[in-house]
């Protein structure tokens, strides 16, 4: 990565990631399948990033770059475990309103199904649910992200909430 | 798997629609479609529901204070703290005076239409469901919210217009957009933004629909002093000006 500008001031960029932080393990818990292990993806994430600073370029977003060190991060560890999927975590989904005991199982239940349904998809199209819908990000954003095409970028989304449709209400169409 | 040649091309364009990156012709031929296909409709919709249980999941540390703990477990415990507690007083402080001076930034067209309103807030449920139109679930009334600046409109699917009027900040940091239903009863509401969704606070009906619902509703003025109590319970900011409001419209509304 090409280095513009002087580097940072460490205190501005630890403040920049305080208030990054809840979008980092919201990502990070989606991309590697639960709460404990989204929240641990996070801390890798904030240490490696904290250690290489320097090659953050001021004036550039945070947030991809973290994102990108996330992934990166995510990817060196399912192919040193060789891990072929991810554990969803039930228990440690976020407690959910209702009015009485079964719907908050219903809902616990609808929860699990979108986190397995998450698991279930290829890295490549699970770091895109989690850029597209969950963090809100534009087609361009994601794809500069993740340095891809924006048509690609397209194509993996449709085949994502594809699969997370089969997953959640079986093969409908 | 980077091309597009493997996917379905009616998947394509629902992915493309939900997130509003469609052009406005493109979305008009797919709404045409969307009405005289119910399948391709019903997978829209199913998506669309997709989409919020995913949101929903996942949502769980947004809503976690980042306070003095977390930052240790983080390794940021030398960062300061990010306060999640909102002073009131100095929000509602400044929300009064937003409200003193709310005459002066009203959008013209929006004048016109609140004389032609006879207006009853709805209290209770901000969304009034007769069963033919729901906001919170129309993809294109996510789309205007999301993509549209004040002062524009754009055809929803029910064949009503929407109008967007203004944009503000509300008090616990959620964008809010006032915006303008045309129809037999026209409407005008509050919509805020909850993770990537735009959800319906308020609606204000006209008088044809007093028949139509029997929650507690106040009378209000022919004008758009009846949004006044919604300001205030979001203790929104002045509105934001067109500047910002275009960039957060760039940004997708992050900040």
């Amino acid at each position: 990565m090409s280095i513009k500008g002087a580097s940072p001031a460490i205190s501005d960029v630890r403040a920049q990631i305080v208030a990054l932080l809840p979008r980092l393990r919201r990502f990070c818990m989606a991309i590697a399948g639960g709460a404990d292990a989204g929240d641990d993806l996070a801390q890798a994430t904030i240490e490696r990033a904290l250690s290489r600073i320097d090659q953050w370029e001021e004036g550039t977003r945070l947030d991809s770059w973290m994102y990108r060190i996330a992934q990166n991060i995510r990817i060196d560890q399912a192919r040193s475990a060789k891990v072929r999927g991810i554990q969803v975590d039930v228990e440690a989904l976020a407690s959910v309103q209702g009015d009485d005991g079964r719907s908050i199982l219903e809902a616990r239940s609808d929860l699990a199904a979108a986190q397995s349904a998450m698991a279930a998809l290829p890295e490549d199209q699970r770091v895109l649910v989690a850029l597209v819908v969950l963090d809100g990000q534009s087609y361009k954003e994601a794809a500069e992200t993740l340095s891809i095409p924006v048509g690609t970028v397209m194509s993996r989304l449709a085949r994502a909430r594809r699969a997370i449709d089969n997953h959640v209400h079986g093969a409908v169409a | 798997m980077t091309g597009s040649s493997s996917t379905n091309p009616d998947d394509l364009r629902i992915s493309a629609y939900l997130d509003g990156t469609m052009l406005a012709g493109e979305v008009q031929d797919f709404e045409f479609e969307l009405a005289r296909n119910p399948a391709l409709a019903e997978a829209l919709l199913r998506w669309q529901a997709n989409d919020r249980l995913m949101q929903q999941a996942f949502d769980a540390p947004m809503h976690e204070a980042v306070d003095q703990d977390m930052l240790v477990r983080f390794g940021l415990d030398d960062a300061p703290a990010v306060s999640n507690v909102v002073d009131l007083s100095a929000a509602r402080t400044k929300r009064q005076a937003a409200l003193l001076s709310r005459k002066a930034w009203r959008w013209p067209a929006v004048g016109a239409l609140a004389a032609s309103i006879a207006a009853l807030v709805v209290v209770t449920n901000p969304f009034q469901r007769d069963g033919s139109f729901d906001p919170d679930s129309s993809a294109s009334f996510q789309t205007a919210m999301q993509d549209l600046p004040s002062g524009s409109v754009r055809r929803l699917e029910d064949g009503r217009t929407i109008g967007l009027t203004l944009s503000v900040s509300a008090g616990n940091g959620r964008y809010c957009r006032e915006f303008s239903l045309s129809g037999a009863t026209p409407q005008i509401g509050i919509a805020c933004r909850s993770g990537s969704r735009w959800s319906v606070e308020a609606l204000v009906n006209g008088a044809a629909d007093r028949r139509a619902t029997d929650e507690i509703q106040t009378a209000a003025g022919a004008d758009q002093a009846a949004l006044d109590p919604v300001y205030a319970r979001l203790m929104a900011s002045d509105p934001i000006d067109a500047g910002q409001e275009k960039r957060l419209i760039s940004s997708r509304w992050n900040k």
